[in-house]
C-alpha cells in the first residue's frame, strides 16, 4: 500500500476552478452566489482577523504583550546551586518568509548569549527540530534535516556526525527531541522504528536502538532528572489496538521501563515538560481546557505531581491562541528561556520570539526579536569557574 | 521595483491557489464551501494589501477559517456533508470517500499535514490547538485512514 502521504499526492489530479474572475470582483464578506448562508459568522471572523493583524503589527513596535496572568501564593523555594553556570542559548528560527509550495519553512539553528548578545546563524535545520546542548556544553545534538536521524555537532555548528539513521524502509520518518542523559553517554529521542513510535535510547557516540517507552506518542522532548535515573515526558501510550491513553506528564525508570507515576495537571493536556537542574521541579506548557492553545500557560510542578504553581502565562489581546511554550532550564537553575507568543500563526504569519523569565520573582525580558518564530530554546551547561 | 498588493496576490494564488482549494475541497468536502472560502480570503487579502506581511499563510489559515465557518453553519442547519456525485480521477474517489469518515478535526489535521505538507505545530496553530492534541488527532486519523485505504486497496 502506498503510504498516506502518496495517497494525499493523488488529490492533485482534481481539477481545481480558476477562482481569479471572481477574487477580483467580489466585494469582501458578501453571500457566496446560490448559497444563501448567513454570512455573519465570516464578517465578524474577517473582523477578528483584522483586529489581529492591527494588534501584530502595534506588538511588533510595543514588545512583547501584556502578561497579566501574574502567578499567585509563594514562589518556589530557592533552587540549590549547581556546580553549572549558564553559557549560550541555542534555538530555532523558523523563516516566515520562506514558504514554498509543497514545502516546510525554512529554518536555522543560532546562538545567543543569555543578554542578547553575539547572535550567531550556525547551520540550516528543520523546522520540525529541537536541539539540546550535551551536559558537558561541548556539542549540540539535533534532528539532520538531510538524513532525518539525529546528529551531533560542535557549538559553531562544524563536525555534524550522525548518531542515528533514520531509514525509511524501517518505518523511520524522522528522529527528534533529543535529549541527553546527564553523564553525557545517552540520548534519548523520539522516532519510528518497524511502525513503533515511541522514545528510543542511543549512545550518544551512536549504536544499536533500545526502546524505553515503546507506544509512546510524545508532546515534546524526553527530560532526563539531574541524576540520570529517571525521564519525565508528556505525550499518550497508546495500545496495540491503537486505542490512545491519557495525554499526561510520565515519569519512567530508565533502567526498568517502568512508569512511576503519572499526571495529568488540572486535567489538561501538557507538553514540552523539562526538569530542573537540582531535580525538584518540572515546566511545562499546559494547554487550556479541550485542549485549546486559549488559556495555556507555563506551570511548575513537583516531579512528584504535588504543588502545581503557575510560572507564566502570556495573553494577546484580540489573539486567542497565543501561548507561552518550550521552557527550557538555565544550568543554575534561575531562569526559564521559553517562546512568547509563539506557534501562533497569526495575521502576520509565524510570531513569537524568546523570553527568559527569573524563577523566584517571575521578571520577565526579552531575548530575541527577530521576523518569525524563534523557538525551541536550549541552554549550554558550562563548568563553574 | 516590489510587486503591488495585487501582483503579489495574484502571484500566491497562480502557485498555490488551486493546491489551497483542493486542501479546503478535501476537509469540507463540498466543491462550493471551497470555492467561496479560497476565494473570500483571497479577496479579503486583495483589499488588505501590503498589511498582510506572510501572505501565503495568512490565505491558508483564512481559507480554512473561512471554511469551517461555513461547515459549522450548515451544520447548524441540520445539513450533513454532501454526497459525491461527480466523477473524479480514479484513486481520489476512493481517498475523498475515506476522509469522509474522520471526524472534522482529523480531517483538518490529515490535510493540513499529509496534503499541504504542514508540521504539526503549525496545523496546530491553524487549527487553533495544541500540539499535543494535534498529535493525538493526528495519530488517531492515521490508523484509521490506514485500516481503511488498506481496504480499499483489497
Amino acid at each position: 500500500m502506498a503510504d498516506i502521504r502518496t495517497r494525499f499526492r493523488e488529490a492533485d489530479r482534481i481539477a481545481a476552478p480558476d477562482l481569479w474572475p471572481d477574487i477580483t470582483t467580489r466585494r469582501p464578506g458578501r453571500a457566496p452566489p446560490g448559497s444563501g448562508r448567513p454570512r455573519v459568522a465570516i464578517t465578524l471572523l474577517a473582523l477578528a482577523l483584522a483586529g489581529v493583524g492591527i494588534f501584530a503589527m502595534a506588538r511588533a513596535f510595543l514588545g512583547p504583550a501584556e502578561e497579566p496572568d501574574r502567578p499567585s501564593g509563594p514562589t518556589p523555594t530557592r533552587f540549590v546551586p549547581v556546580p553549572k553556570e549558564n553559557g549560550r542559548i541555542a534555538f530555532t528560527r523558523i523563516d516566515p518568509d520562506s514558504v514554498v509550495e509543497g514545502q516546510p519553512p525554512k529554518a536555522a539553528l543560532y546562538t545567543v548569549d543569555p543578554d542578547g548578545t553575539e547572535l550567531a546563524r550556525l547551520i540550516d535545520i528543520s523546522a520540525h527540530s529541537t536541539s539540546a546542548w550535551s551536559p558537558d556544553g561541548s556539542r549540540i545534538a539535533f534532528m539532520d534535516r538531510e538524513t532525518g536521524g539525529i546528529s551531533v555537532m560542535q557549538p559553531n555548528g562544524s563536525q555534524g556526525i550522525r548518531i542515528t539513521a533514520c531509514d525509511s524502509l524501517g518505518g523511520c520518518t524522522v528522529d527528534s527531541g533529543p535529549a541527553w542523559s546527564p553523564d553525557g553517554r545517552r540520548i534519548a529521542f523520539f522516532g519510528v522504528r518497524e511502525d513503533n513510535e515511541g522514545i528510543w535510547m542511543v549512545a550518544s557516540s551512536g549504536g544499536d536502538l533500545e526502546p524505553i517507552l515503546p507506544r509512546f506518542i510524545p508532546g515534546g522532548s524526553p527530560t532526563w532528572s539531574p541524576d540520570g535515573r529517571q525521564i519525565a515526558i508528556s505525550g499518550s501510550f497508546y495500545d496495540a489496538e491503537h486505542h490512545v491513553g491519557p495525554h499526561a506528564i510520565y515519569i519512567v525508570d530508565v533502567q526498568t521501563g517502568d512508569v512511576v507515576r503519572s499526571f495529568r495537571p488540572k486535567g489538561r493536556d501538557p507538553s514540552d515538560v523539562t526538569w530542573s537542574p537540582d531535580g525538584n521541579w518540572l515546566a511545562f506548557h499546559l494547554g487550556g481546557p479541550g485542549g485549546l492553545v486559549r488559556d495555556a500557560a507555563i506551570y511548575l510542578i513537583r516531579p512528584d505531581g504535588s504543588d502545581l504553581r503557575l510560572l507564566t502565562a502570556w495573553s494577546c489581546p484580540n489573539r486567542s491562541t497565543c501561548s507561552p511554550l518550550q521552557p527550557a532550564w538555565s544550568p543554575d537553575g534561575r531562569l526559564i528561556a521559553f517562546t512568547g507568543g509563539g506557534g501562533e500563526l497569526g495575521s502576520d504569519g509565524f510570531s513569537g520570539d524568546l523570553f527568559l523569565i527569573e524563577v523566584e520573582t517571575r521578571e520577565i525580558r526579552r531575548l530575541t526579536k527577530g521576523p518569525g518564530l524563534d523557538c525551541c530554546a536550549t541552554w549550554q551547561p558550562v563548568a563553574s569557574k | 521595483v516590489a510587486a503591488g498588493p495585487q501582483t503579489r496576490v495574484e502571484r500566491v494564488y497562480r502557485e498555490s491557489g488551486p493546491r489551497m482549494w483542493r486542501a479546503v475541497f478535501l476537509f469540507s468536502g463540498d466543491r462550493d464551501i471551497a470555492s467561496d472560502a479560497v476565494a473570500e480570503a483571497f479577496a479579503q487579502a486583495l483589499r488588505r494589501g501590503d498589511e498582510i506581511r506572510t501572505l501565503e499563510r495568512w490565505l491558508w489559515r483564512t481559507s480554512f477559517l473561512l471554511a469551517r465557518g461555513m461547515l459549522k453553519d450548515r451544520r447548524a442547519q441540520g445539513a450533513r456533508l454532501p454526497e459525491q456525485s461527480e466523477e473524479f480521477p480514479g484513486g481520489t474517489v476512493e481517498l475523498l470517500s475515506v476522509i469522509r469518515q474522520l471526524s472534522p478535526m482529523q480531517r483538518a489535521v490529515v490535510v493540513l499535514h499529509y496534503y499541504a505538507d504542514f508540521p504539526v505545530r503549525d496545523v496546530a496553530a491553524l487549527t487553533g490547538s495544541s500540539a499535543a492534541a494535534v498529535g493525538v488527532h493526528l495519530h488517531r486519523a492515521r490508523r484509521r485512514l490506514r485500516e481503511l485505504l488498506e481496504v480499499g486497496d483489497g
